[in-house]
This record gives structure tokens, sequence and C-alpha cells, in this order.
């Protein structure tokens, strides 16, 4: 295996009381490959276990059962700094006592680094970030924006097999987030070293990952690249999950009328029906009278045909927010809610009735009673 | 080594570490439990005492015993205190109880002044405060005689040999405690004060219905801490007051020692009777005074 | 206020009349000063009470009458004495001094009276006076007061006796030489001159007779005294403070004289002085740095381990811990006296066991210094402690985490980022606790006395701090010298009082106007 690759095997992490009975499991049985130099994110809501999973990786958690493995070799029992690891804290962690040339250089000058090559490392990895005029200041008297950048460094200057990042840029302004995400971006494609990345904002995750792995509860939902998750989500949570707006998710009941089968939305008379062709009848053909959700994303619904596989709902408007050159407009159809992204400058009133167009290749059924998608 | 063997191997260290400093710590305070029992007035020596015998604590609570004057014939004779020394733990806790809660009044009142109101001198006499109650007040005892004796000559509550003289001795050394407040009173925002005085409060009243109640904590640390170096207190208590009865502890207890004969067993059941309560109420109260003196802080 | 009773004018009207009550009792005792003082706190007090514009000030009166009179006022008094002559040799002031002068008398002539006392009651006597020689002649005062024992106060008026008619009766129980002498009548009557109708005065000689006495001084318009007995003169030097003859030779008692600089030349010059300031000095600032620089290690290290989270029963060791702080230090001192009893005690009985040696806590100096700081040790780490534990938990814990993935291990953390950290805003306790133990009375006393003796120090001990040594000289039989004393004291006052400034200076809490 490469150096840099990590490796999780049904790792658990239980939390216990002080008798040392189990209170809560916060990582239920997880296992999770990443290659040498991939950039995986791991995402998901508060409490899912991203976190914890990521300090157990970094030796900062004590590991409850399973084994990581970092370049082929087992590190539970190591220390952190035997892991070849660097991390970048939520809250940068500088110390505030020490100027930042010596934030950076302090963990080679542990490693007893000679003065040349200390100085030599933190020269070349500041002046990269654009830290080099201020190597005598303190961390108080730096940005919020600079603070991190050089917890980046101290990272950098270490030339770690694995980089750790814990939202490292949730404590920034929105700003400061974009600016700083293409600069991680970009180091990760001129190191091109292992990177796993831990935040709660799925389009950090989606623009930064080369996968992203999807965690709920201690569990993982899916494990893929971007656009895979976007286009084929494996279950209900990683569809509403990804995307913003989110996917619009009816719930519903396949019936057979007239010889075909459709989704009648809300199972009630007056809910939406929704003609289920070609592929999505095959997928329905098991589903006959049972629960499923049918899923569709604000961007696959126009306001224009576009071809046969477009099939019209009449629906009114609730609110309408012009974003320029798109609109988000939500929806209400049979007894359903829908937001709709609908290209054009077109301004949408309250109460007026739209024609939208759902596009039913880009449709994905899933089983009401297992959250899963139907294949 | 793995992470976790060296975790054990420190969490061992560091437990064996405790325990023995602990030890080490705590052996005076066996040593004094056990001389009080024991017959005989030696110096603390041993853990276990070899003849056990009440005569000490019949001492200090005034009970009178037998003791043994001449082995050879068994003659006996009537040992009982004068005052029984019960009697100075209780003249203690009586000044040490007043002069506290005179001290929260007198430094509380001029904290408030130092904190929330403007007036000329104020950083002045601030900063006077500080440096002029560095002089130490055993020095100051010859003064302290002139004035008491002055006084007791008109006020014969007042005078030398009084509790009310030795307490007015000890209110005037309120500058530290004038700081503690006046530093807790500062991280207390002033809004609710002025929203009271919108409301149609008096200044007086901000302070005495918002801000005193809200300020509790930092009052008990300084009746803690006043009440327990009253407790203390030698040198001036023992100039101050002359008569064995008004003794206080410190001075009683000391009494015990003479230069030629040092009767440590009535001592240890002094000192036993009257540390046992306080220290019990100091750890009650702990939570409070490790709260106001850990309230320091490292800048970011 | 509005409406109800004026509580407050009242309260002042309560307050005020004592004060004022005594300002005059003392400016009828003799003290304008003090009297006009007290005037002008009542004054001050009423006006800060009752006028609108001294309302902030009325949080300040209570608390800082206090400070003036117990801090300020002692001081300033110090300094003052420190200018001044006052020990045992020069105790009285100079018009006590004269006054002394003016009462010696010695008898001339050879009259001498029987006497008798009558006891009134209530502290009142009558003398009866006898010629030896002529019975005829007897003198008899009027009822008098005499309280047992009492040294007379100041000077006073000679009794005056009146002529009697031989056998006139006289009211009163006629008291024995022998109840006189119990009722220690006789230091009160010594004391006392009477005059007889013609002037001549007499007074108690020996216990059995009355014999007429001149006074030994002549007061001179000039200030000088002459002496009736062999017409010498003497003048009062006040640089000396005593009055001197024509040789320069001092005669009789000494007085408190304003002395300038004289007792801080003694310090700096006096070798008896000088050699002892000089060591206990140096002994006073070791002992302070380094009780300071051990309970701050001790303090700080046990708050390292506490604050180790992995570390079961902290609350446990931190309740136990604390002990020291809890109990009263004045038990805990002489509990230690008694547990380094060098023959008896605990701790060399330890030795002995263990080791099969003893070391001498009691009597070498090296000995006595060693348990001190052992003992201070004992009782200051706990505060330190937990001022280092308030440190600690401010310190945020990632950074902790980092230094841990950096390749730190506990001490790394420890000298390198805690310590750092945690340094400056500890200095002004540091400095505190410093001047706290510069002047550190009741640990010395309670525990050595100051002793072993220093050798050729006079009454200074190895041990002594400056404050303990301070104390001796004011107060112990063997010296008394309130002036030197006071000196001393002042100087101590400026050591800590320019720590305490520097104090200031460092944690930034210096008042901006």
């Amino acid at each position: 295996m490469s150096e840099g690759a990590v490796d999780i095997k049904n790792l658990v992490k239980t939390y216990v009381d002080d008798r040392g009975r189990p209170t809560f499991t916060a990582v239920k049985n997880i296992s999770l490959h990443i290659e040498d130099g991939e950039f995986m994110v791991l995402v998901g809501p508060s409490g899912c276990g991203k976190s914890t999973t990521l300090r157990m990786v970094a030796g900062l958690e004590k590991i409850s059962s399973g084994t990581i493995s970092i370049g082929g070799r087992v590190v539970n029992e190591l220390e952190p700094k035997d892991r070849g690891i660097a991390m970048v804290f939520q809250n940068y962690a500088l110390y505030p006592h020490m100027t930042i040339f010596n934030n950076m250089a302090f963990g080679l000058q542990l490693a007893k680094k000679t003065k040349e090559f200390i100085s030599e490392s933190v020269g070349r990895t500041s002046k990269a970030l654009g830290l080099d005029h201020m190597l005598e200041r303190k961390p108080h008297a730096l940005s919020g924006g600079q603070r991190q950048r050089v917890a980046l460094g101290r990272a950098i200057v270490r030339s770690p097999k694995v980089f750790l990042f814990d939202e490292p840029l949730s404590n920034l302004d929105a700003k400061m987030r974009v600016q700083m995400r293409s600069e991680i971006s970009k180091l990760h494609a001129q190191l091109g070293s292992t990177m796993i990345y831990v935040t709660h904002d799925q389009v950090e995750a989606m623009t930064m990952g080369d996968r992203i792995c999807v965690m709920r509860d201690g569990n993982i939902m899916q494990v893929a690249d971007p656009l895979t998750l976007y286009r084929q989500p494996d279950n209900l949570f990683v569809a509403g999950f990804i995307g913003s707006p989110p996917m619009n998710l009816l719930k519903g009941k396949v019936q057979k009328r007239d010889g075909s089968l459709v989704f009648v939305e809300g199972a009630e008379k007056n809910g939406l029906t929704l003609p289920l062709q070609g592929r999505l009848e095959t997928l329905a053909s098991k589903y006959v009278d049972k629960d499923i959700v049918f899923g569709v994303r604000p961007e696959h619904l126009a306001d224009q045909v576009k071809d046969s596989a477009h099939i019209p709902v009449v629906s009114t408007v609730e609110i309408s927010e012009p974003m320029g050159s798109e609109s988000l407009v939500y929806l209400k159809a049979g007894t359903g809610n829908m937001i709709a992204r609908i290209h054009g400058e077109h301004l949408y009133h309250l109460g007026e009735q739209v024609t939208i167009q759902v596009n039913l290749d880009k449709v994905s059924l899933f089983d009401a009673a297992t959250e899963n998608v139907i294949r | 080594m793995t992470a976790s063997q060296k975790l054990l191997v420190r969490k061992t260290i560091a437990h064996a570490f405790m325990i023995c400093f602990l030890i080490l710590i705590l052996v005076p305070f066996v040593m004094v439990v056990s001389a009080s029992f024991r017959q005989g007035n030696f110096a603390p020596s041993r853990f276990i005492p070899d003849k056990v015998s009440l005569d000490h604590w019949r001492y200090v609570f005034g009970i009178p015993y037998q003791e043994v004057v001449n082995p050879a014939t068994g003659e006996t004779r009537l040992i009982k205190p004068t005052t029984p020394p019960l009697f100075w733990f209780w003249n203690s806790i009586k000044v040490s109880f007043i002069a506290s809660t005179g001290i929260i009044l007198l430094s509380g009142s001029a904290a408030y002044a130092f904190a929330r109101l403007q007036f000329r001198f104020r950083a002045i006499t601030l900063n006077s405060l500080l440096i002029l109650q560095m002089f130490p007040m055993v020095l100051s005892l010859v003064a302290f005689y002139v004035i008491l004796d002055f006084l007791g000559q008109y006020f014969q509550w007042t005078g030398l040999n009084t509790h009310a003289g030795l307490i007015m001795v000890y209110l005037g050394g309120i500058s530290n405690y004038i700081w503690m407040i006046k530093g807790y009173f500062e991280t207390i925002p002033p809004s609710m004060e002025e929203s009271a005085r919108i409301d149609g409060a008096s200044q007086f009243q901000t302070f005495t219905r918002i801000l005193i109640p809200i300020s509790l904590p930092i009052f008990a640390v300084v009746f803690i801490l006043s009440f327990i170096s009253y407790m203390s207190e030698y040198p001036v208590a023992s100039v101050v007051l002359q008569s064995g009865d008004n003794w206080t502890l410190a001075v009683g207890a000391n009494s015990f020692l003479y230069e030629q004969e040092k009767l440590w067993g009535r001592f240890a059941a002094l000192a036993v009777l009257s540390g046992v309560p306080i220290t019990v109420v100091f750890l009650m109260c702990q939570r409070f005074v490790i709260g106001g003196l850990t309230s320091g802080g490292v800048k970011e | 206020m509005n409406g109800g009773l004026p509580i407050r004018q009242i309260l002042v009207v309560l307050v005020a009349i004592p004060g004022l009550y005594l300002s005059f009792e003392a400016y009828q005792a003799g003290n304008a000063w003090v009297a006009l003082a007290i005037l002008i706190i009542v004054c001050l007090g009423a006006f800060v009470f009752l006028s609108e514009s001294g309302y902030t000030y009325r949080y300040l009166f209570p608390g800082l009458l206090g400070f003036g009179l117990f801090v300020i006022f002692p001081i300033a008094y110090m300094v003052f004495l420190s200018f001044t002559k006052y020990n045992s040799q020069h105790l009285l002031s100079f018009d006590r001094a004269l006054a002394l002068f003016r009462q010696e008398t010695f008898s001339v002539g050879k009259v001498s009276y029987r006497y008798r006392l009558f006891a009134l009651g209530n502290d009142r006597y009558i003398l009866y006076l006898e010629d030896e020689n002529d019975s005829a002649k007897c003198f008899g005062s009027s009822p008098i007061e005499l309280k047992a024992g009492e040294q007379p106060k100041g000077e006073q008026e000679p009794v005056k006796l009146e002529a009697l008619r031989p056998g006139a009766t006289i009211k009163g129980t006629i008291l024995e030489v022998g109840q006189i002498t119990r009722e220690k009548l006789f230091i009160p009557m010594r004391g006392r001159q009477f005059a007889l109708p013609d002037d001549t005065l007499v007074g108690l000689e020996g216990l059995k007779r009355f014999a007429s006495l001149q006074r030994v001084w002549t007061f001179n318009p000039d200030g000088s005294l002459t002496n009736n007995k062999d017409g010498t003169t003497i003048r009062p030097d006040f640089k000396r403070g005593y009055f001197v003859d024509n040789q320069g030779q001092k005669i009789g008692v000494g007085f408190r004289t304003f002395s300038g600089l004289e007792n801080y030349l003694r310090i700096l010059s006096d070798p008896r002085i000088q050699s002892p300031f000089f060591k206990i000095f140096v002994w006073t600032v070791c002992f302070s740095a380094i009780s300071v620089v051990l309970t701050f290690a001790v303090g700080m290290l046990l708050a390292v381990i506490l604050e180790w989270k992995e570390l079961n029963f902290r609350g446990g060791y931190r309740t136990l811990l604390i002990l020291p702080y809890a109990v009263p230090a004045v038990l805990s001192i002489l509990i230690f006296k008694g547990l380094f009893n060098q023959e008896f005690g605990a701790v060399n009985g330890f030795l002995r066991a263990a080791f099969g040696f003893t070391l001498e806590w009691e009597t070498n100096p090296w000995g006595a210094r060693l348990m001190i700081v052992l003992v201070n040790v004992w009782l200051g780490y706990p505060y330190m402690m937990l001022i280092c534990t308030g440190m600690l938990q401010s310190i945020p814990s990632g950074i902790y985490e980092a230094s841990a993935i950096e390749g730190s291990t506990p001490s790394i953390d420890f000298f390198r980022i805690t310590l750092p950290l945690v340094l400056p805003p500890l200095i002004p306790i540091l400095v505190s606790s410093f001047a706290f133990n510069f002047n550190n009375f009741n640990l010395i006393y309670l525990l050595t006395a100051g002793g072993p003796k220093m050798v050729g120090g006079g009454i200074a001990g190895e041990t002594d701090l400056l404050v303990n040594y301070t104390f001796n000289i004011a107060f112990r039989d063997s010296g008394t010298d309130y002036g030197l004393a006071s000196a001393i004291a002042t100087l101590l006052f400026l050591i800590v009082g320019f720590l305490a400034w520097m104090n200031l200076k460092l944690s930034g809490k210096n008042v901006k106007m």
C-alpha cells in the first residue's frame, strides 16, 4: 500500500462514564479506504461522528474497536506524533505566546532539525502563504484568515503523509471562507498529499473533495465522488443532504392505472399523479401499491418543454426568490410542495399558475421503508 | 511501549506521587490528634499514643480532673483551668465573625465607590490604599496602644483589653479586600443597574438591591478569607488583650507553650477542638473560595 | 428621600454626639491637638452625609476612617518617631522630665513630724502631722484622694495643711503602718507634697516620718536649672536628650528629643546594629524569594497533575491538598513547632529510626532556617495551587492537541507552552507573595521566636525577619528603643511599599485618571 493511504476498518467509538459503563456510541462500525493522495471529505450534520473519526485517525481519541492504518501500518497504538500526520483545527490552536515563525517552527524544533533547515522550510512555506512579512508578530495581532494560514503553514512545514482538517473554515466570514477553500484545493494540487477534511457544509464538500463520505449518526451513508453523490444518491439522507436547495422528495404510492404505473403523491384523491415511464417503470414495478418516495432536484424542473422525457405538472407559486439569472420558485402542486430552480429572468408572482416540466430522466425513486434508492 | 501502556505508567506514577505527597502533608494532623489523647505533655512524636488519656480534653472543656502528682504516693491534685480554653475558641469566633462582617460592609461600600462612582482623587486613593497597607500591622502596635488607651478612658468598652478595641484595629485592614471586591464588581456589566435607575431606583438602591445580591460569591470569599486570617492573628491580639479570659484562640494556644514547660498535650486538644470545625466549614465553602481565587486568566 | 423620617439626618446626629463629647473631653484633658483632630473628623463626616455634594464620599467614609486611624496614623506616627530619640533612657517627654526635676526635693532643717493617716472611705484620707519635738504643733489636711498603688500623674499642687489645735479630733479611721503598706498607699503618698501654713514643703521621708523639704532645682528664666544643694547649673541638651552640667556630664533623667537622621545613621554605622541588620536583611530577602519559588513550584506541579483529565479521584485529591490552607495557620505553626522539637519531636524521631541521625532544628541556625522554609512551603503551596489551577483552566485545550501532533511531550508542553503562557499574569501574585513573606511575623515568632540567638548581635536572632527584629527592638525588655525601631520600620515600609508600587505597574492595575 502506498505511503499516505489511510485504511479504516470496522471502527467503533463508544464513550463510557466514570464507572466504565457505555453511554453513547459516536461511531458505529465504519469502514473506509482513502487512497494515497486523495482529498477525502467527511461531511454530515452535527453529531454524525465525522470529527470523532478524524480525531481517532489523529490519535487524539482512543479507539474502542477496529483498526486504523496509515501507509499500511496499523497506528492504533501509536502516539499522534509518530503517525506522520498534521492537523489544522477549527479554532487554529496557535501558540499565543510564540511568534508566527516559532509557531511554524515548533514541530521542526521538536524533531531536532537544524536551524538552517527550519529557517528555510518556514521561509518557503510562509512565502507561499503570503505570511513572510509578519513572521515576528504574535497570533493576537493577526486576522482570522491570517491565523488560519499560519495553522496551515504549521502543518505544511512538517511534510506529513496525511493532512487532517477539522472544520477549519467554520470560524471565518463568508468571503474569507471562499478564498481559503480555493487555497486549500490549490495546496492539494501542489503537494499531492492525502487530505482528510471534515465539514458540515455540503458546498465545501462538493467543491473540494475527490470523494465524499456522507455520515449520519455514526454511520456512513455513502462514499462516492461528488457527481455520483449528486446524480445517484444511495439513500434518502444523501439525496436530501447533497445539493442546495435540496432535492424535492414527494411521498406517495405506486399504483397501477389503466395498465401503466403511476406515482400518486400523498396517496390521496387530489394528490399529484405522475406517470412512471421507461426506466422508472422498471424500477417501480416491484413496488406496486407500496410506499415510495419520488425525488427530483429543483434544477431538473423547467418551465419549458425540453423533450419527451418531461412531464407537465400544474402548480401554484407560493414564494418566488429571484436571483438574477434564475429564480427559486416555491410551488404547491397537489398536496405536496416543490422547489424549482428556473432559469431566466421572468418574475413569478404569488398565486401564479405555472406548468412545471419534470425531467423524468433525472428522477430517483426511494423505498419509503428502507430509505434506500430503488435500483 | 504503546500509547495505552505509556498512559497506564504515567497514571500509576501520578497516583503514587500524590499519595506519598498527601501522606507527608497530613502527618502533622495525625500527630496532633494522637498527642491530644496521649497522657502527659510530650512533643507530638507518635502516631498512636502509648498511654491514652482524656485529661487534656477535660482541661480544654473546663472539666476538672485529678492529676497524679507523685506516682509513688498516689497523691493527686485537682486540675481545673481558670478559663476553659474552649472559651478562647469562642472569643476568637466572636471577634473574627464580627470583624469579618465589618470588613464586608466597609470594603464593600468603598469598593462600590471605586468601581461605580467617579470622584476626585479616585486613582490616587486606590493606589495609596494598596501601598500603605503594606506596612506590617505588627509595627503599628505602639500607635494602636496609644489610640486604644485614649479611647478606653472615655468609652470603657472600646479600650485596651476589650474585644471591641481589637475588632476596631482589625477593621483597618480593608485595602486588599477592596481590591478583590472592586475587581469582581468590574466584571458585572452596569446595564442592570442602569436599567434599575431608569425604572426609578436611587443610586443606593441599585447598590443594595441589584449589585449586592449578584455579588454574593465575592462577599462569601472575602468573609471566609478574612475570618481565617483573624483566627490566626497573633501579635496584635496578644498585645491588646491582656487578661486570660479575653484571649483569642491564637494567644491562648500559644500560652500553653511556656519557655520551660511546653504543655503539648493540652495544646493538641485545643488545636484539634478548634481546628476541626473551622476546617470543616472551610471545606464546605471551598467551592466559593476556589472560584474566587481561580478566576484569573491567560490572555489569548 | 421622599417623605418619611429623615433617617439619615437622625443617624448623623446620633453618631456625631459621642464624637463631640470625645473631642470635648480630650480638650479638657489637655490634648488640644487630639481634640481638634476629632472635631475635624466629626465635621467632615457630618458634611459628607448631609450635603449632596458629598454623596460619593459617603460610601468611602467609614472604610477610610478606619483605614486612616489604624493604618495611616500609625505610619505617620512611626515615621515621626524615627526622627526622635525615644528609648528606655529617653522615655519621657521634655515636659514630663522637667516635671520630675521640679518634684525633686531634699530635706532641710531638723524638723520632722510624726504622722497619722485617717481613712474616710472611697479612697479619701486625711493626713495628720505632729512635730516630733513639739507636739503642740500639729497640722491636718483636707480630704485627699490616694489611690492604692497609683503613681501620681503630672505635677500636682502641694496639699495645703492647716494648723490644728492640739488634741483636735479628726474624722476617719486611723491606719497603722502595716495597713498602709498593705493598701499600697505609700506610693501615692510619696508622690505628693504637702505645704505647711508658712509655705514650707514637707514630704514623706522613709516610712515613719515627714520632714521639711525643699525643691532641689530652681527654674531659671533662661531655661537652665540651678541645683539648690550645691549651686551647680544644668542646661537641657536637646541634641543628646539629657540635662548636662558645665562639664558636659549627664544629670538626671533623659527625655525624648528630636534626633534627625541619627537613628538611620546608627543602622548604617553602629556595628552592633549594622551587622545584625545586614544579616537579617539578607535572610529576609532570601527567605521570601525561596518561599515564593518553592510554593510556586510545588503548587504548579500539583495544579498540572490535577488538571490531567485522565486521573481519577482528582476532586478528592484536591480537597485533601487544600487542608493546610483550611486549618488556621497559628495552630499549624505551633504543631510544627512540636513536631520539630529537637529531643522528642516526630521529625527527629523518624530521622533517628530511619537513618540514624538527627538534625538540629532549634540550636543550629541553618537547621532552624531549613525548618522555617519547609513549614512555609507546607503552609503556602495550596494558595499557589489554586491560583495556578485558575490559570491552567484558562488555556484553550486545543493547543495541547496541536502540540501532541507536532511531537511534544508533557515536559516540553510544560516548559515551552504552559509556563510561558501562565507566568505574565502570575507575576503580580508572585510579587505580593514575596511582600507577604517579607513581613511574615507570625511564622518566625511562633515557630522559632527568632532563635537561635545571633552571637554578638544583641537581641537579634538567626532566623529573625526584619519585622521580628524591629518588633524586638521596640518591645522586648532589653531594648525598648522605639526610635530605632521606627527607623527600621520606616525603611521596611519603603521596601515593601516599593514592591507594591512595582506590582501595580506590572499588573497594569494602575488606575488611570
